[in-house]
């Protein structure tokens, strides 16, 4: 019995982790697009930057739901206490999603106030971007438990380092959205983007850097997980070095596809390390995976479900994104 | 007002604005397939265009009802911890399984659908459409097995051990009475939300003399698919009055304002002025025998009145709390086989220790009027699910009557309706609405006080938050909501007015004219 608890919340962990390094890389290059809104050459490139991700945002954003629905079956405790821990951060986030999910809709239809609407979707991808990173870095930190019930304030998840990683997270979407950008446009959009590109890449090495000296003095036990115990994790930061130099190299010689796939497999290489400092823990510092699992027949049957399930909606959003392969072109208004 | 009321007012808000949104897609998607199947099969461009253009007015508010539906999902952590944590294992697995089957489905597809008219072939486009408005449906399903779940829950018990709630049976669940009964009757409302909403714009254009062809074809498919929905709503909706009168008989005793347990046959009230004083309702006008009909589909079993009821929850919140007093002992270490089945003896009514524990801090040795509060509160407060359920009923019975008229007028094929009948149609815009959000009111107003039916009271299921960070989300949410729906509503009523001139394909009324868009 204890072994079968064991794997099947390690497989739901596994599971929920992929639908956040989901979540991340697939809003996040649309968050992205957002968020480098404000800068666009002009409002032509912003009608063919928000239509290069119009049809895809609405299925992006759902892997934050699977995610969400997913903790609240498989992982009770993990709902029930980094959500109120989180209380003012994640409105935050929502109302930065809600708020830009409505824009792609309104601004394709306004006229008169279709600045607002800039700013809204601008607005709404920053602020989203902004808390979901404030997230990550206060899951680093660790909650204040008492018994099962959070017990710290109501802002400790925003400090100076949450403000780092949220800083951080928003120039890592910033650099998706780029050279997103940059795979699906042409011209002097593409330009831009390439310009825009390498200033991110630095942003984000310079952040992700200094968060990574940071953490060890925000999380103790990182430090022992970094440097006594396992050695083999320095593998992860040194592919997202790698990739990161992929990324400058594939900008340089105006490679289209290599910057955008680099860009992800390093997010991918970052996340891991991440997980790997806090692993096993899903509430740090008190509570394991193990001791945040539902019951175990809750847990199987929600199993079963998905691992039928999740193949088919690979299969159709990779579908969906062959349908609307290629470049988007100035003028050429789906609405 | 305390962390709970607050919670309660914001889950109401999101709640009740989230469904302004949901039955308008449910009903649309539909519309919207049987448009475009009408297309691919005679090959008429009035049809696309027709898909076209309404499936415009259905994308300003698809964005809203898909953003706000992201912000309840996490409501249910951020205010409802201890709720999340004690039935998480159970009211998580429908929530999971929508997101999977549903909700990922309906937006990719809604991508699709918008988009893909040209990358498509006109098959796979049709395709699309159709397994997105399976996919909205699919969705409500979800939902309402977890609502059906909160309103009666089965194939569920309390775990001693993690002093939680877990699952015994998904089929049970899954196969809930309630939520079968309340999933056709939502999903149906929504086709009557979606088909009035076709039919007063065009029957506006109708009035007006413009777009004839177009409106004529949009009011003939929203006038059949229309009575259909609205027939499907009142055969259901009688069916959850049976359904009541099985399992929720405390909700159907305040409905009807049932104050005392009458002679079977029991008469239906139809109008009156409830008076919680008294335990009366003035001028009442009944008809005899109908409620025992609905509640019981019988003449000689009895529905039981709400004094009955309170009586019955008197002797439950006493065995309540020994139940609670037992957990208590289990939870400090006493696991004796006697204690436990004690415990096991009295476990059913668990809920309504944990009810009383609202009203005093000895649940044990509560005192009499400690006790006689508890079962008060028992029953939810009679005039307001009185009111809200006639208002639902009065619009349904209205929806019918305008349905009824334009589908016989549409059947005879007359090719100019009568003035009086499109001026219905464009009156009855509001009804809908009205009905689907009294009609919620009465479903979780009338489940009070509790969360999860007898098992989870209110009061407990909260965050553990301050008071102002509720209020800073309150306020937010209710400004926010408010300007988004102001907005829809404006972007709604422009669009409505330009018609299918907005398609710009230069076939329609106005395109000559004044009105240029940007």
């Amino acid at each position: 019995m204890e072994s079968q608890i064991f794997d099947l919340s390690m497989i739901w962990a596994m599971i929920i982790a992929f639908a956040v390094i989901m979540y991340v890389l697939m809003d996040g290059f649309d968050l992205g697009v957002g968020m480098l809104f404000p800068f666009a050459p002009d409002e032509d490139a912003r009608d063919v930057m928000m239509n290069s991700v119009a049809p895809v945002w609405d299925g992006n954003e759902t892997w934050l739901v699977l995610g969400g629905a997913g903790l609240l079956g498989a992982f009770p405790l993990v709902y029930s206490i980094l959500l109120p821990a989180l209380y003012i951060g994640v409105f935050l986030m929502l109302a930065g999603l809600i708020f830009r999910g409505v824009a792609f809709e309104f601004r394709f239809k306004a006229k008169t106030s279709r600045y607002l609407w800039n700013w809204a979707f601008a607005g709404g991808s920053y602020l989203a971007a902004f808390a979901q990173g404030v997230v990550v870095g206060s899951y680093i930190q660790g909650y204040k438990t008492e018994g099962l019930v959070y017990a710290g304030g109501a802002f400790d998840w925003l400090t100076p380092f949450t403000v780092m990683t949220g800083v951080g997270l928003m120039a890592g979407y910033a650099l998706l959205g780029s050279t997103w950008l940059i795979m699906k446009t042409e011209g002097y959009i593409q330009q831009w983007a390439y310009r825009v590109a390498p200033w991110l890449l630095a942003a984000v090495l310079g952040v992700f850097g200094i968060i990574s000296i940071w953490t060890p003095s925000v999380d103790p036990s990182a430090y022992e997980r970094w440097f006594s115990m396992v050695r083999w994790i320095w593998i992860f930061p040194l592919l997202a070095l790698f990739f990161a130099y992929q990324i400058w190299s594939g900008l340089r010689k105006r490679k289209e596809v290599v910057p955008f796939l680099a860009t992800m497999a390093m997010f991918f290489s970052t996340y891991f390390a991440l997980l790997w400092t806090r692993w096993p823990y899903v509430i740090p510092p008190n509570f394991t995976l193990w001791d945040a699992a539902s019951a175990p027949g809750s847990q199987l049957f929600l199993l079963l479900g998905m691992l039928f399930v999740i193949p088919i909606i690979l299969a159709y959003t990779a579908w969906t994104y062959w349908i609307f392969r290629g470049k988007v072109r100035v003028g050429e208004g789906y609405h | 007002m305390d962390i709970v009321d607050l919670s309660r007012m914001q889950f109401a808000l999101t709640a009740m604005i989230h469904f302004l949104f949901v039955p308008l897609t449910l009903g649309m998607a539909f519309l919207l397939a049987i448009m475009e199947s009408v297309y691919v099969m005679t090959g008429k461009q009035i049809y696309r265009d027709m898909t076209q253009f309404w499936g415009k007015l259905f994308g300003i508010n698809f964005a809203l009802g898909v953003t706000t539906g992201l912000a309840m999902e996490f409501q249910f952590g951020t205010n409802w911890a201890y709720y999340s944590h004690y039935v998480g294992d159970i009211f998580g697995a429908p929530l999971a399984i929508e997101a999977l089957m549903a909700f990922f489905l309906e937006s990719t597809l809604f991508g699709l659908f918008f988009f893909g008219w040209e990358r498509m072939s006109k098959v796979k486009h049709l395709a699309v459409t159709w397994l997105m408005a399976i996919a909205t449906n699919l969705s409500a399903l979800w939902i309402l097995i977890a609502n059906g779940w909160m309103q009666y829950p089965i194939g569920s018990e309390f775990n001693i051990e993690t002093m939680r709630m877990e699952m015994t049976s998904f089929a049970e669940v899954l196969l809930n009475p309630v939520a079968q009964v309340k999933f056709v009757h939502t999903v149906s409302a929504g086709y009557v939300t979606g088909a009035i909403f076709m039919l007063a714009i065009s029957s506006w254009y109708l009035l007006k003399g413009r777009d004839l062809p177009f409106a004529r074809r949009s009011f003939a498919i929203a006038s059949a698919f229309g009575l259909a929905g609205v027939l499907s709503v009142i055969v259901l909706g009688d069916e959850s009055g049976y359904e009541a009168g099985e399992v929720q008989q405390v909700k159907l005793a305040a409905i009807e304002a049932e104050w005392e347990t009458q002679e079977a046959p029991a008469a239906f009230t139809l109008f009156g002025l409830p008076n919680e004083e008294t335990q009366h309702t003035d001028y009442a006008v009944k008809i005899p025998a109908v409620l025992g009909l609905i509640a019981t589909r019988s003449l000689d079993e009895q529905v039981p009145g709400l004094r009955e009821i309170k009586e019955n929850n008197l002797k439950r919140i006493v065995r309540g709390q020994q139940a609670y007093d037992l957990m208590q002992r289990i939870r400090a270490g006493d696991k004796s086989a006697t204690t436990l089945e004690a415990f096991n003896a009295v476990r059913d009514d668990l809920g309504f220790g944990l009810l009383l524990s609202g009203y005093t801090d000895d649940v044990l040795n509560a005192s009499p009027e400690e006790i006689a509060a508890a079962v008060e509160a028992t029953v939810p407060k009679v005039w307001p699910l009185f009111w809200s359920f006639r208002v639902m009923v009065g619009c349904g019975m209205l929806m019918l009557l305008l349905f009824a008229c334009a589908f016989w007028h549409s059947a005879r094929r007359t090719p100019d309706k009568p003035k009086w009948l499109l001026k219905f149609a464009i009156f009855s815009l509001p009804l809908p609405w009205i009905a689907c959000e009294t009609g919620w009111f009465v479903a979780e107003y009338g489940r009070q006080p509790w969360a999860i039916g007898e098992i989870l009271p209110t009061h407990l299921a909260v965050s553990s938050l301050s008071v102002s960070e509720v209020w800073f989300t309150l306020i937010s949410i209710a400004v926010l909501y408010t300007i988004f729906v102001i907005i829809e509503v404006w972007l709604m009523t422009k669009y409505a007015r330009k018609g299918p001139s907005s398609l710009h394909t230069g076939r329609y009324d106005l395109e000559t004219t004044h009105v240029q868009e940007a």
